[in-house]
């Protein structure tokens, strides 16, 4: 009770760590997310309104991918942009940077899988009657995105909520740099490891409201669609 | 309105997955008229409407747009110009107006002017005020007339409409040969397929009869006109200044419907069962196949098909008098 209650003092105190590193959590995600929604809601698109061979076996691979393990990520991003890597010159490692490129690589097949299976399941006509009324190759992927915006909203929010909980990538690419890459779940490893349980404890019940927030804005947004 | 048709195909076939499912010798729309595709399901009819609006692309054969091309000039033109309306139209999510002011939205027509346009075309379908519902809470009927209405604010030149009286109430039906008749009278070209004959028959200029991919000739006579009288025996429909005798029935029909096949010229007047017995002159004679296409003018043009022995023995040429004879129950009214 000792440790909740000191942990809850820091919680409610406004200890400045703790929010600096819950609004470096917060941001690296939001950024890795729209990253990774960028690229991959429009090529989701695509591969829901195309019929090319493959595309099943495609959609098969990239939902497998969701699973990807996120220190895996870690190590091939690690590997590409370690000072003897090939993009090693850009001196990226152990900066934000390198920690958003992790996510958004470990973000993107969620975003990518969800979206053109969201979209398979759409009217096959929509295209057809969207042509016929006059609209053009990019009205017809805004509205196939609009007619699927529930399950592409929950796309966006599962992406999120896959990582702001990983601690493989944000550890390894961030290197967990106090008030510069530390994060939510990379601090809670390391403060349980030293014997901090009160600030791990903290943030851990930040990263579990907005873990347990992001699931049920899900939750509410396929209710309401 | 030109002479040019406003569609014309020559040689046209459409390959899907390996199997042909259209071919089209030579055919021509005209512009300005009502023509109904009928057949059996899966005959074609939907096949022909997309490639007509240009949503599917022949695997062989040349298609004209009003003299242009379908596939390189006249593909914008088609765009521009025509709408078609699926048989299972499909609503997009939102209400009833975001759904009929898409086409207009994205052409660019001011906010204001996509407002008064949708309600107007509401109200031409039956639904005046539904701008604000939600298209999941219609019938089937009511879908098929926001359908109608998106594609008509658009006021197209061309209006295609895949069975649109299918599954529908009655009301909305009536909604459909309204919508079709202020199109032509408009100026406008209609082209419909449906399996509602008296439809058909009421709405259509001409008729083409698909089965399995191929357009068939045109094998029956219709006549439009009112009926006169009807008396124990008989139904008079007048049609301009002849009067045919049809199968006594009650009703207001406004089209009789005889097939070629029912049609037997002659020199002389039979002393036959054909009630209808009527003089003319030949005024066209056109191979069909093996057989003749005979056109005679008894005040109202009705054609018949003979074999050429046949027409051998007649002496048939164009100009001279000859007797057309029919049974009153081969005359169907709609």
């Amino acid at each position: 009770m000792g440790v909740l209650g000191r942990a809850i003092g820091l919680l409610v105190s406004g200890d400045p760590e703790v929010w600096f590193i819950t609004w470096t959590s917060l941001r690296f995600s939001l950024f890795s997310s729209i990253i990774a929604c960028a690229a991959a809601i429009p090529l989701g698109v695509l591969i829901a309104l195309k019929r090319f061979p493959g595309r099943r076996a495609l959609l098969a691979v990239l939902s497998s991918l969701m699973a990807l393990p996120t220190v895996v990520v870690g190590l091939l991003v690690y590997a590409l942009i370690s000072r003897s890597g090939p993009l090693g010159k850009m001196g990226l490692l152990f900066t934000p940077g390198a920690v958003i490129i992790g996510q958004a690589i470990l973000a993107f097949p969620v975003v990518l899988s969800l979206t053109a299976s969201a979209l398979s399941s759409l009217n096959p006509l929509l295209p057809e009657v969207l042509t016929t009324l006059g609209a053009t190759r990019r009205g017809i992927f805004w509205m196939s995105v609009r007619e699927a915006r529930g399950a592409v909203l929950s796309a966006a929010l599962a992406s999120f909520g896959r990582v702001i909980g990983e601690v493989g990538a944000a550890m390894m690419l961030g290197g967990n740099i106090r008030w510069y890459t530390r994060t939510l779940t990379t601090a809670i490893a390391l403060q349980t490891g030293m014997g901090d349980f009160e600030l791990g404890l903290a943030l851990g019940i930040i990263l579990m409201i907005m873990a347990l927030g992001v699931n049920a804005l899900l939750h509410w947004v396929v209710r309401h669609e | 309105m030109s002479d040019a048709p406003l569609f014309f195909l020559a040689d046209v076939r459409v390959e899907l997955d390996g199997r042909l499912v259209l071919s089209i010798g030579s055919l021509s729309i005209a512009a300005g008229k009502v023509t109904v595709l009928v057949g059996e399901n899966g005959s074609g009819k939907t096949t022909f409407l997309r490639l007509l609006n240009g949503l599917l692309q022949p695997s062989r054969g040349a298609i004209l747009f009003n003299g242009a091309p379908l596939h390189g000039e006249g593909a914008r033109r088609v765009r521009a110009e025509t709408v078609m309306v699926h048989q299972s139209p499909l609503l997009f999510r939102g209400s009833i107006g975001h759904n009929v002011g898409y086409g207009l939205r994205i052409r660019g027509v001011p906010a204001h002017e996509v407002s008064q346009r949708t309600k107007d075309a509401l109200a031409e379908v039956g639904l005046p005020g539904f701008e604000g519902r939600r298209a999941g809470r219609l019938s089937g009927g009511e879908v098929q007339r926001v359908a109608m209405a998106r594609a008509v604010v658009l006021r197209p030149k061309v209006l295609m409409l895949d069975e649109p009286t299918a599954n529908v109430d009655p009301a909305s039906r009536l909604v459909v040969e309204t919508i079709v008749r202020q199109t032509v009278s408009a100026g406008g070209s209609v082209i419909m397929s449906t399996h509602t004959m008296e439809l058909a028959y009421r709405l259509c200029d001409s008729m083409l009869r698909m089965s399995e991919g191929q357009v068939l000739p045109f094998a029956e006579n219709i006549f439009r006109g009112s009926v006169e009288r009807t008396d124990e025996h008989f139904t008079h429909f007048r049609s301009g200044q002849t009067v045919l005798l049809c199968p006594a029935r009650q009703g207001d029909f406004s089209v009789a419907v005889l097939p070629l096949d029912d049609v037997i010229i002659s020199r002389v007047p039979l002393s036959s069962s054909a009630r209808n017995q009527l003089r003319g002159r030949v005024s066209r004679v056109q191979p069909e196949g093996a057989l003749l296409r005979i056109t005679v003018d008894c005040g109202l043009p009705i054609q018949a098909v003979i074999t050429p022995p046949a027409a051998e023995e007649l002496g048939m040429e164009t100009g001279r008098e000859y007797v057309v004879a029919f049974k009153a129950s081969a005359v169907r009214l709609y």
